[in-house]
């Protein structure tokens, strides 16, 4: 075809093709060619990136509830997955990893669920668990999934500096440690807060990348009372008088999750 | 919403998750549908100008990405602009199909949606990659600007644009063609300055 030879031609019309103008017939036979030559395709491409940004300038609007409702149910394996695995997103360590690339990655991923707008995200997370309730196959009647808690723990300008997560039937819970350091001579301790603020230690963090802290009990009985989480400096070893006594370095809801 | 490398990271990782099929992809995909759908819901309702349409080419769209998302490693393009890609397409053949009914102006509708042109100074500036079209936008003649902008955010073919615009088709034409190459030379610039 004689557009093949012509480099101008195929930019302007990958450019005309992005932009949206490029209509009708035009339209579809560009895009027919499109199909067969992997050159313009990446002429498209190369449009693509230098227009969509604009994009960013569009005003977000929050679509309803129904609109991932069916792209879920017709997302969701027909037959419930077949490798058997129980793997929840929480306990697939690759997952975690991969959290664990960037902090405000990670912090982007739970403030869609903490932090921010509190109705919608009961709604957001009830979506989440319907989800995840189908992708965990039960497979010999034993109880479906098991929320989970979840919190991100934040400094005073908003970053996320600890994720914390804890299966909901587990002893131990999770924690992500994503600041830099800690004074040599200090030490963090995380607290459970109650819906009245009495806080409780629930034990010492240290400034590594993620911790395991032994809980008292499953953390359905020994979370299920807190509202928030916060972690304050300590001396070394802790506060012995069983009250935070240092200044509160980060805080969090505590979240039910899945 | 912001496309910074973080957030770019983010999105791919929720891409890969997803991708792997296993019992974590769904609510991966979950989250990367709370990350993504109002900056994309946005964008299909500023072409479409009706929530109903807005809402089926959402899903079909999610529902594509979703079945295609294997292949998101293969493009060069973000997370985001690859999305976007694939709403504003599915949008404009939405919008073009042969025997639609008209789109309502809805108002209301449209009001949320509205941006000045060439977009809101701050949000533009969300990314590097939206403040450098920004930039390169604002060294168009205003002509050019407007049809640029009017094609790319209300998906208008040469023929509406002229009809809005009130100018002659090839006019109208002249200016869109000439606006994007001077968008990919100003871009280019950029990207060699660093900027």
């Amino acid at each position: 075809m004689e557009y093949r030879n012509k480099p101008q031609l195929r930019d302007a019309l990958a450019a005309e093709y992005v932009l949206g103008t490029l209509a009708g017939a035009a339209r579809r036979r560009f895009e027919a060619w499109l199909l067969q030559d992997a050159a313009l395709r990446i002429t498209v491409n190369e449009w693509e990136i230098r227009l969509t940004p604009m994009a960013a300038a569009v005003r977000e609007a929050m679509p309803p509830q129904r609109v991932w409702q069916r792209v879920s149910a017709a997302i969701a394996p027909s037959a419930l997955s077949t490798n058997g695995s129980r793997a929840s997103l929480w306990q697939s360590l690759v997952f975690w990893r991969g959290f664990g690339l960037s902090a405000a990655g990670a912090a982007a991923a739970l403030l869609v669920f903490v932090g921010v707008r509190p109705p919608e995200i009961v709604e957001r997370v009830k979506v989440v668990e319907r989800v995840v309730e189908r992708a965990v196959p039960v497979a010999d009647g034993s109880v479906p999934h098991q929320p989970s808690y979840v919190a991100a723990l934040k400094d005073g300008k908003g970053n996320t500096m600890l994720m914390i997560y804890a299966g909901r039937q587990a002893g131990e819970m999770w924690v992500k440690f994503m600041g830099d350091s800690m004074p040599a001579d200090a030490s963090m301790e995380l607290w459970g807060l109650d819906m009245n603020g009495n806080p409780k230690s629930l034990g010492l963090v240290k400034a590594v990348g993620k911790n395991m802290i032994k809980l008292p009990d499953v953390a359905d009985k020994a979370l299920h009372d807190y509202k928030k989480l916060a972690v304050s400096m300590e001396p070394m070893g802790g506060s012995t008088s069983g009250k935070p006594t240092g200044p509160v370095m980060y805080s969090g809801d505590c979240m039910t999750f899945w | 919403m912001a496309t910074s490398p973080e957030q770019n990271q983010h999105l791919q990782d929720l891409l890969a998750a997803a991708a792997r099929r296993d019992g974590a992809s769904q609510a991966a995909f979950a989250m990367l549908y709370q990350s993504t759908s109002a900056k994309l819901f946005g964008v299909a309702l500023r072409i479409l100008r009706r929530e109903d349409w807005a809402e089926e080419v959402l899903q079909e769209c999610y529902v594509n990405i979703w079945n295609h998302c294997a292949n998101y490693k293969l493009q060069l393009a973000a997370p985001m602009t690859w999305m976007t890609s694939i709403v504003r397409n599915r949008s404009l053949d939405w919008l073009r199909r042969p025997h639609k009914e008209d789109a309502t102006d809805d108002d209301a509708v449209f009001d949320a949606v509205e941006s000045p042109e060439p977009g809101p100074l701050a949000l533009l500036e969300q990314s590097t990659e939206a403040r450098a079209i920004a930039g390169c936008m604002a060294r168009l003649d205003d002509k050019q600007r407007k049809a640029v902008s009017m094609a790319f955010y209300e998906g208008l073919t040469h023929t509406e644009l002229a009809e809005k615009m009130g100018e002659p088709l090839g006019t109208v034409k002249t200016w869109v063609r000439r606006g994007l190459t001077k968008l990919k030379d100003c871009l280019g610039a950029a990207a060699l300055s660093g900027a």
